[in-house]
């Protein structure tokens, strides 16, 4: 019960092919972004937060306990429930990059946004040009 | 039957049985203002509650029996999920329905509830088209009847309260306001 499961799953995460998704910890998706552009890719990390306005999107914890990975809900879905805050979650979709106009106009956004403003932990993602344009997600834990 | 009759007909008729889709669609109408607004979620209800903890903990000290501590203080064992640290002075504690937040120098903590609002929750699923399918056609089938009603009832009364005399007026004020607003906050 009291196990801090975002360590295990980047541990035993190495690529490996998922349908015809690539199974990826946060951490190497992160330390390379390019090289999965465009790319369908399986996730899997802990939901830290789930945007309260709409949820289109939630940031899910690398293994290291720190780094934070956006996800976006693409077309196939709805919205992600907030009650996966705090739930390991696998999710696939198609890793994306913006392009440095888009990615400022997303910070830009992101800045104007009062309840932005606040220091958070998941920020670096937030404004990240990087991210995953999720199809589909399964609860792991609760 | 003249047309006057027929428009009674249709007004009425209307009236019987979307009475409760405007019910629903007037409540979910005021929570999306006020959601906009950023004034409150009207899908859930939050409480939040302070509590303490010994204060100087850091991330290195927090194990398993301060989160099981913890929990017992606030009365949550049996609805823990997970928890992290989003910075170096603040543990998160995910909570089934809530989340702790915990400043682990002051050791001050803020134990948040959320629980689904009764009918706002509903009306707002349905205000929303969160079902789709058949309800997006019974929606736009409402629509175009609000359409039909509010028409249809601009014809109902005669005399001095109909739409060419006290009824007009009241009409053409009914239409200024939002032009104004539109003037205002959006044209200039």
């Amino acid at each position: 019960m009291f196990v801090l499961p975002v360590m295990m799953i980047a541990c035993n995460q190495s690529e490996k092919k998922s349908g015809d998704a690539v199974s990826a910890a946060i951490e190497e998706i992160l330390a390379s972004p390019g090289d999965f552009e465009g790319k369908a890719v399986v996730l899997t990390g802990m939901v830290t937060h789930v945007c309260k306005h709409g949820g289109q999107k939630c940031f899910v914890l690398a293994g290291d306990g720190e780094s934070q990975i956006r996800v976006n809900a693409g077309p196939e879905l709805d919205e992600f429930d907030v009650a996966l805050e705090g739930s390991t979650v696998e999710f696939t979709g198609i890793f994306k990059t913006l392009t440095v106009a888009e990615t400022t106009e997303l910070q830009e956004s992101n800045d104007s946004m009062v309840h932005h403003q606040n220091e958070r932990a998941h920020k670096e993602a937030e404004n990240a040009a990087y991210f995953l344009e999720a199809s589909s997600y399964r609860e792991i834990t609760e | 039957m003249n047309w006057r009759k027929w428009n009674r007909w249709l007004h009425r008729e209307l009236g019987y049985v979307f009475f409760g889709m405007t019910i629903i669609y007037g409540l979910s109408g005021i929570a999306l203002n006020h959601y906009v607004a950023r004034h409150w979620t009207p899908d859930t209800v939050i409480r939040s509650e302070q509590f303490e903890v010994n204060p100087g903990l850091t991330k290195k000290s927090v194990d398993k029996e301060v989160i099981r501590d913890i929990l017992e203080q606030v009365g949550e064992t049996d609805n823990y999920k997970q928890y992290y640290f989003p910075s170096d002075r603040e543990l998160m504690i995910y909570l089934k329905g809530g989340h702790i937040t915990l400043n682990l120098k002051t050791g001050k903590g803020l134990l948040v509830k959320v629980r689904n609002r009764p009918v706002f929750r509903e009306v707002n699923y349905l205000h929303y088209n969160k079902p789709k399918q058949l309800w997006t056609w019974f929606s736009d089938l409402y629509a175009v009847s609000l359409i039909l009603l509010a028409v249809s009832g601009l014809f109902i009364v005669r005399g001095k309260n109909s739409i060419t005399r006290r009824g007009g007026i009241l009409t053409l004020i009914g239409i200024l306001i939002p032009l104004i607003f539109l003037a205002i906050y959006l044209w200039f």
